[in-house]
């Protein structure tokens, strides 16, 4: 049994590929940006001296690191709107993924956190700089070096989950191979493209986040 | 009233009596070294002047300020109190100039360009005025050390607290830090040194505090100190050290 490889037949419809890569990439983007702001905020959040604020942030953590992000995604964009809230596909796409690259980015800077030597907490705190200031300026850049690379693994993670949302409808690059193979009928094909795809962004990200490595900590390695 | 004046200091890690009644007055323009076995509670006497380790019972005040575990107060206090410390700790992301200027910055509220200024004034004091772009992963121990009293003096402390500042140094930079303190006691700093550096603790230091079982043991001028000893411990003391 032999199976000719039809690849022609998809030109036609490069602009529906085209949508889908700019949707992903714009999920991916946001996504990044937002996880990685609301990991920080909740890495702070997990060594506060305030218990409370301690417990709420790791309680989300465990629950997001602990359950499907198909769930995850689900629970949001059709259980949000039973509570009122009325969210796109784009937009609870985009809330999903924010959410948990968020918990899982904040394990790692924590991580990194941790890592910092009380001396410099100390040092910051003997210059007079508040507990805050002694976090962001002091020990929150050194931590990002030293995870960096779990950081840019798992951001790239989130940009391959980003297919999930073609579940509910957000058409990104998995939703685009899905419509055009039903059209079609050239699944094999349809998938090869968007693998191949989804390999070249990966590479790009592991490419630019080397290069804002190289802009960003100019100091030798810790 | 002196600088620094320590009544009745206990201090406790749980069940661990690590001060037992510390007494000690410190005047402005003084030099004192503590010295003693390890162990024997210096580095927590010393921090617990700035606030870095709560005391239990007993009070420290310095600058005429309490020292208590309160963020706001202890924040107030280390405009007066500056610390260096063995591990140098400085800040591996920034370059020298970064380290000095940046609690002028965020806490003095100097602007750039006069924070710039002093930061090169400091670290032309130190001998390091080409380091400003360097970074602290660059530089030897010593010039490291020298930074950390320069970002220290940028606050323009009453007082400088050194716990054992030069001993993760190699033997041949120690001389290089222990200049930049006799400079600064030449200007009137008041200098508070932990150091098992002996010769640098009698030529160049006022007074000498012998810390021994979580108590100040034995205190005298320098020279008296070293070549009287009164108690069988600092002899045995001195006599190990040497
Ligand atoms: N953070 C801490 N937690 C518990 N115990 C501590 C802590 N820091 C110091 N200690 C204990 O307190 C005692 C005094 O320690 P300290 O560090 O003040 O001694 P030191 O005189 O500075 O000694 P060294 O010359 O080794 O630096 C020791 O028994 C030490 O084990
Ligand atoms: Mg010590």
């Amino acid at each position: 049994m032999s199976y000719q490889l039809d690849f022609p037949s998809l030109v036609p419809f490069l602009p529906q590929f085209a949508a889908g890569l700019w949707t992903t990439i714009e999920l991916t983007v946001i996504s990044t940006l937002g996880g990685l702001l609301l990991g920080t905020v909740c890495a702070q959040g997990r060594i506060s001296k305030d218990t409370w604020l301690r417990t709420i942030c790791s309680c989300y953590v465990e629950v997001i690191r602990n359950t499907p992000f198909i769930v995850q995604l689900f629970f949001i964009f059709f259980g949000l709107p039973a509570l009122g809230f009325k969210l796109s596909a784009w937009e609870a796409g985009v809330i999903a993924m924010v959410i948990n690259l968020g918990a899982y980015s904040t394990e790692i800077i924590r991580a990194g956190i941790d890592a910092a030597p009380k001396g410099q907490w100390e040092a910051g705190q003997t210059l007079g700089l508040t507990r805050r200031q002694v976090f962001w300026h002091i020990i929150l850049p050194p931590a990002y070096q030293r995870v960096y690379p779990a950081i840019a693994s798992q951001c790239i993670i989130v940009m391959l989950g980003s297919s999930v949302v073609s579940q509910i409808s957000v058409e990104e690059l998995t939703f685009s191979a899905n419509f055009i193979q039903s059209r079609t009928f050239l699944s094999f094909e349809s998938y090869i493209v968007a693998a191949l795809v989804y390999l070249l962004l990966a590479i790009l990200m592991r490419q630019a986040f080397a290069l804002v490595k190289r802009c960003t900590f100019k100091n030798p390695s810790l | 009233m002196s600088l620094v004046s320590l009544d009745k200091v206990h201090k406790y890690y749980g069940d661990n009596h690590v001060l037992k009644g510390v007494d000690l007055k410190i005047e402005a323009g003084e030099v004192v070294s503590i010295i003693g076995r390890s162990g024997s509670g210096k580095s927590t006497l010393l921090r617990c002047m700035n606030g870095l380790e709560q005391y239990q019972k007993g009070g420290v005040i310095v600058d005429n300020q309490s020292v208590e575990d309160d963020e706001y107060k202890l924040r107030l206090l280390s405009r007066s109190v500056g610390m260096v410390f063995q591990s140098f700790n400085l800040f591996p992301h920034m370059t020298v100039g970064q380290n000095v200027m940046l609690a002028t910055k965020l806490v003095l509220k100097k602007s750039p360009s006069e924070s710039k200024k002093l930061a090169e004034e400091l670290l032309e004091k130190v001998g390091l005025s080409d380091k400003f772009s360097a970074y602290p992963g660059n530089l030897s121990g010593g010039q490291q050390q020298r930074v950390a009293i320069a970002r220290s003096l940028a606050m323009s402390p009453k007082v400088l607290l050194c716990d054992e500042i030069t001993s993760a140094l190699d033997p041949e930079l120690v001389g290089e830090v222990l200049k930049v303190l006799e400079q600064l006691k030449a200007e009137g700093m008041t200098l508070i040194l932990v150091t098992h550096e002996m010769n640098f603790a009698r030529d160049v230091g006022d007074r000498v505090v012998f810390m021994n079982q979580g108590k100040v043991w034995e205190t005298g001028a320098s020279d008296e100190i070293f070549a009287n000893p009164q108690t069988e411990e600092l002899k045995s003391f001195l006599a190990a050290v040497r």
